[in-house]
């Protein structure tokens, strides 16, 4: 292997010049660099992710651990292999054409750099879980990990695409947009990471309604409403029963 | 047999979930069985199995060729120079030999002063890589050595930058004359020019050395 750069020497450049890693000497060029990177980015991205499920595990520990471990890698990639087609399209429609390696590439890279931040914020989100929060508070300190690691990110993915097109702000904002749904619905699918600490332990939880539907119950929960939490199966999505209201 | 189908008719059709994983799992064992096909290496293929959609630019293409190990940060500015340099240099020994001259120059030779090379361009990589952390530290202290100190490696910085540019015009020079071998027969000229070259090289490793240490002294 003296012949092929060092996955640490990748990891360095992520976090130093993450732009290093992608080349404007053609699509040739760019397929070849995505041959080369891909399964280092990949394993960046599985390992970086999997520590990160461990520290999130470890709020409720037994095999949540594992379950956690393994779940953290697909929550940011999931995202990614979903959404890609739908940037790319969106950016056609701005009249940038990009081509698929390079978005392939670009959506590693943001990936890979936003799994090796969330293991470097792995140790301090370990410290505040170990001293066992609140449930509310153990979530709110991942929410604000994942905005945390998401957004520089993000912003390589937004950096590595090419420049130029008509509108561009209106195709960076619809992407964010796409990510940001597909990531929220992908946490929701492939929930519990957080687990309470007497609760039991399960791997996924039934398929059931949607993210967007959950949070309105949440937010008519907070205004005394009660109604619209009884969930039922409905296929990929699910759907979620809403009472009439009896008066 | 029978048997199977009434237990598949009593099962139902499989949810929309494992069709879906059902057919994204094939998707990616096919395109990884065709990259696998096209010589691609263990992990661009197990890559392929979970992440096709990624890859799909790599359908029906061959595996790169070389690293990039000088455009990530082990290698120097000069690396892309330095390998195509080289390898006009191997082209040209096998034109000779091809066309039935001696050989004038051993592989292990050429790879040797290739490594050198590259190390010296390495070097060269690290000192602005240095440069380049020092410079947000200088803005927060003022100290008179350390000016100094930067201002001598910047020194030994373009030294070696156009001592390697010299030894790198040689090679090209080298490649000149192994034409004028082809067609002269003369192979004097060339070994010399390549025993020069091979001490530059080693000069420029020593002389680098001896002008770091002094900065760091």
């Amino acid at each position: 292997m003296a012949g092929q750069t060092t996955t640490l020497a990748v990891v360095g450049v992520l976090l130093r010049q993450p732009e290093q890693l992608l080349t404007d000497a053609g699509d040739e060029a760019e397929r070849d660099r995505l041959a080369l990177l891909a399964p280092q980015l990949l394993g960046i991205t599985l390992i970086g992710a999997a520590i990160f499920g461990l520290v999130i595990g470890s709020y409720r520990g037994d095999l949540q651990y594992l379950y956690a471990a393994l779940k953290t890698p697909a929550l940011l990639l999931l995202p990614v292999l979903i959404g890609l087609p739908a940037i790319r399209a969106v950016h056609g429609a701005c009249e940038l054409e990009i081509p698929w390696s390079r978005m392939a590439l670009a959506a590693l890279i943001a990936v890979a750099r936003t799994a090796v931040l969330a293991a470097a914020c792995g140790p301090v989100l370990w410290l505040y879980l170990s001293i066992q929060p609140d449930y509310h508070r153990a979530i709110l300190a991942l929410a604000g990990c994942l905005l945390l690691v998401g957004g520089p990110g993000l912003w390589t993915l937004i950096r590595a695409l090419p420049a130029g097109g008509r509108n561009r702000p209106l195709a960076t904002f619809a992407s964010l947009a796409v990510l940001g749904v597909l990531l929220a619905q992908s946490g929701w699918l492939l929930r519990p990471f957080v687990v309470r600490p007497r609760a039991e332990v399960s791997f996924l939880r039934p398929i059931e309604a949607d993210v967007f539907s959950s949070l309105a119950s949440t937010r008519r929960a907070a205004n005394g409403d009660y109604r619209g939490w009884e969930a039922r199966s409905g296929g990929l999505l699910g759907t979620r029963e809403i009472d009439e209201d009896p008066r | 047999m029978i048997g199977a189908a009434l237990l598949l008719a009593e099962l139902g059709p499989p949810p929309l979930w494992a069709t879906l994983a059902l057919g994204y799992l094939g998707a990616g064992a096919a395109i990884a069985w065709q990259l696998g096909r096209k010589g691609h290496g263990l992990g661009t293929v197990t890559s392929a199995l979970a992440c096709w959609p990624l890859l799909l630019g790599l359908v029906g293409r061959p595996p790169p060729r070389g690293d990039l190990r000088g455009e990530l940060g082990s290698g120097g500015p000069n690396h892309a120079r330095i390998d195509a340099c080289m390898r006009t240099l191997a082209e040209g020994l096998a034109e000779t030999i091809d066309a039935g001259g001696a050989e004038l120059i051993d592989a292990a030779q050429l790879a040797k002063l290739g490594t050198a090379l590259h190390r010296a361009d390495a070097r060269i990589a690290r000192v602005d890589r240095l440069l380049l952390d020092t410079e947000d530290q200088r803005a927060l202290v003022r100290d008179g050595s350390l000016e100094l100190g930067i201002a001598q490696l910047r020194g030994a910085r373009e030294h070696a930058e156009r001592e390697l540019e010299a030894v790198l015009t040689g090679l090209i020079q080298l490649r000149v004359q192994l034409g004028l071998f082809t067609l002269a027969g003369e192979s004097e000229p060339v070994r010399e020019r390549l025993a020069e070259l091979e001490a530059r090289v080693a000069a420029l490793a020593e002389l680098s050395s001896i002008e770091f240490a002094q900065v760091r002294s």
